[in-house]
């Protein structure tokens, strides 16, 4: 199945994908020591276990961002 | 329901004679909440009611007896006889528990040594010294004791340990074997068997008295061990209820023992300090000018809004869940808002905006329904009360039906907030509300047509902050007057025309949400006039500061862009897992049945699990971070009258 564009519309696709991506990748990364922190944090008290996972999802923020971002650009190739 | 109940600051000032009666009403009004006293110069700690060993000591011995006999932990109403009475009960019960116990751990120490064939090593560890006496015609009992009596008079000892277990030899002449005999009885002797007996100890004299053999040996010590479980048995069911009475009565009495050390003293005064709800201040000083007279001197003053008084909410009964959440962030101060109302509205309406499908939605309701009958409404995994889950099901299945979901398929249901749209971008195709198929029959990943929800998304966020921006201007004025809260909240708020206008510009909000938003918005310059006085006001109340956290505010806004996002993710899954499902199906052999099956179960539990759990903490989360820093401080302490603990 070909899908039919102009280059243009092409890159600004990519320029979606990489907002999402990249801003991903940035969310990872702070998740990753957010996650590691809360694990220590609820071997030393079970009770932590909710806050360690609110605490955890802070930085998905970032993703959200990107994706707003995405839909902006997309929007310039659909409109 | 919104402001906390008004509390009175009350202080209680009486002679020490008059300390017990009033710790016993103040116990049983349930009303003061104490304010624990500060050490000072002028007044010093007070000291407990002089019952207070007593009790502390007989809590220790009835949970003693309690973990001894293995019993649970459980609620159960006070035992309302004399203390004297439990005392003698407890007493008596604890020594013979504790006796049983220990005699169990004996038979089971001696057991586990015959068992595992050990009893050489256990005898090793006596030494045979004989001085010069004539022991080779005395009988020798050769065994493990668990305590020694007065063996030691009856001939000569040896005396090893083993692992917590006494080992001994006692040699004893001809004519004192009966009495050793019944002595080693009553300190619960268990022979060596006489095979091993000269092996592990080649040096000794005499002859050895009743051998006997290993088999019979461990059956009499199973038999004892039975019986003495039978023992602990009886008595655990026997005394089971006594022990939870005396338990719950004793904690009480134990609380109102100790409670004058929260209290002020001085050598013949007490002093209490602490809060009543204002309108129980009458009673109270009914009731104790009751039991004490003229004598107390009580005084009470109402509490201001910006002191640290704790707080007394009645909430509805439908908000009541949701409480928790307020709970696991702070309770809140004495002088503000308690926004549980509010979470209890918005909540549910955000979770069930992200989650939105029909299907999904009805097994959230029915899994929320078993958990809150299995976990009898206490929060699952510590997090997410089960009550509050059924009102976020529901939502969802609103939502679920506004969007046209079930099971992420589209059921074809009437579409009010997303018309069918054609969309070139990616291809031919139609796309009807949520996703673009490619063409006709297969899904390539989709578009989205996420203008209408990124919309109403961040037009639901400029709501919600407000709704928190004008809470928090409130809690200022409420707490710190008009001027603080124009000087700190005011600003804040007459930048939101100018965030909504810059999301128009931004094209954000398109079409019909443009000109929704055009229409509740003031013309430009009216709106540049706003944002000047507000950037000033910012600047004064918060200093150059503030300025640095006006990007923060769109941050904010944008960030209630996850109310669409997350949803859309559940609903692509659910997509992927349908479509493959479908060309399983389609293929017209059994594996293919069994494939696409299996694919259908695992996505969609993966997909439900992911859409319980996701848009429970991103609903949460807006409320943490977007909502709760506009206007809520939190830090305050609960109302917990002395007397309401159990």
């Amino acid at each position: 199945m070909a899908i039919e564009g102009s280059i243009a519309t092409g890159l600004i696709a990519v320029g979606a994908g990489l907002a999402v991506g990249l801003s991903a990748i940035g969310s990872g990364l702070g998740e990753q020591q957010i996650g590691a922190a809360a694990v220590g944090a609820i071997a030393e008290n079970e009770e932590m276990f909710g806050k360690g996972l609110i605490f955890t999802v802070i930085p998905e923020s970032l993703v959200i961002f990107g994706l707003v971002v995405a839909i902006l650009i997309l929007g310039l190739a659909g409109g | 329901m919104i402001l906390p109940e008004p509390m009175s600051r009350v202080t209680i000032l009486g002679p020490k004679t008059l300390l017990r009666p009033v710790v016993d009403e103040l116990h049983g009004l349930k009303l003061l909440h104490i304010k624990d006293h500060a050490k000072s110069s002028d007044m010093d700690i007070g000291e407990p009611l002089p019952e207070y060993d007593e009790v502390a000591q007989l809590l220790v011995r009835v949970r003693t007896i309690s973990s001894n006999l293995e019993l649970k932990e459980e609620k159960a109403k006070a035992f309302d006889g004399e203390i004297a009475a439990v005392r003698s009960r407890v007493d008596s019960l604890y020594s013979e528990v504790s006796e049983a116990v220990a005699r169990r751990a004996y038979l089971q120490k001696v057991l586990d040594i015959f068992s595992h064939n050990r009893q050489r090593a256990a005898l090793k560890s006596m030494t045979l010294e004989y001085d010069d006496g004539d022991y080779e015609k005395h009988h020798v009992f050769v065994g493990f004791v668990q305590r020694e009596h007065g063996i030691g008079e009856l001939g000569r000892l040896f005396k090893g340990e083993f692992e917590g277990v006494h080992a001994i030899a006692l040699s004893v002449p001809p004519e004192k074997v009966a009495a050793a005999k019944s002595a080693l009885d009553a300190d619960d002797f268990f022979p060596v068997d006489s095979d091993t007996v000269p092996r592990a100890l080649p040096g000794l004299r005499g002859k050895l008295a009743e051998p006997k053999r290993l088999d019979l040996i461990e059956k009499s010590l199973k038999e004892a061990l039975k019986k003495v479980s039978g023992v602990l048995d009886t008595a655990a069911k026997e005394h089971a209820t006594f022990l939870a009475a005396a338990n719950s009565r004793l904690v009480t009495e134990n609380r109102k023992a100790e409670a004058p050390l929260r209290f002020g003293a001085t050598e013949k005064t007490f002093l209490v300090a602490g809060w009543v709800p204002s309108a129980e201040v009458a009673r109270l000083q009914g009731r104790l000018g009751h039991v004490a007279g003229e004598k107390l001197l009580i005084e009470h003053e109402r509490v201001s809004p910006h002191e640290n008084a704790p707080v007394k909410q009645n909430l509805p009964r439908i908000a009541r869940p949701f409480k928790h959440f307020l709970d696991m962030f702070a309770g809140p101060l004495y002088g503000e808002v308690n926004p549980t109302v509010f979470i209890a509205l918005t909540f549910p309406l955000f979770f069930g905006f992200m989650l939105g499908d029909v299907g999904y939605g009805l097994v959230v309701l029915a899994l929320a329904v078993l958990i809150l009958k299995a976990t009898k409404g206490k929060p699952l995994i510590g997090l997410l009360p089960p009550a509050a889950l059924i009102f976020a099901a529901l939502c969802t299945i609103f939502f679920g039906a506004v969007f046209g979901e079930f099971f992420g398929a589209e059921i074809g249901l009437y579409h009010p907030l997303f018309p069918r749209v054609e969309l070139e971008f990616l291809g031919h195709g139609t796309h009807d509300g949520l996703l673009i198929v490619a063409d006709g029959k297969n899904v390539v990943m989709g578009g989205v047509n996420s203008d209408a929800l990124l919309a109403i998304s961040v037009l639901v966020g400029v709501v919600h902050i407000l709704i928190g921006m004008f809470t928090g201007f409130y809690n200022s004025w409420r707490m710190h007057g008009l001027k603080q809260a124009v000087m700190h909240k005011a600003g804040w708020i007459l930048l939101m025309p100018g965030m909504l206008w810059l999301m128009v510009k931004m094209s954000l909000l398109k079409g019909g949400y443009a000109a929704l938003a055009n229409s509740v918005l003031p013309p430009d310059l009216v709106i540049y006039i706003m944002l000047g006085i507000g950037v000033l006001l910012i600047v004064i109340g918060e200093g150059i500061t503030g300025v640095v956290e006006l990007p923060a505010l769109l941050s904010n806004l944008f960030s209630y862009a996850r109310l669409m996002a997350v949803g859309l993710a559940s609903v692509l899954l659910a997509l992927v897992a349908n479509q493959m499902a479908a060309q399983a199906f389609g293929s017209g052999n059994i594996v293919g049945y069994i494939f696409g099956a299996v694919v259908l179960l695992l996505f969609h539990l993966i997909n439900l699990l992911l859409g319980i759990l996701s848009p429970f903490l991103h609903s949460l989360r807006l409320h943490y971070v977007e909502y709760f820093t506009k206007f809520y401080s939190g830090g305050g302490k609960q109302y917990a009258p002395f007397g309401a603990e159990d």
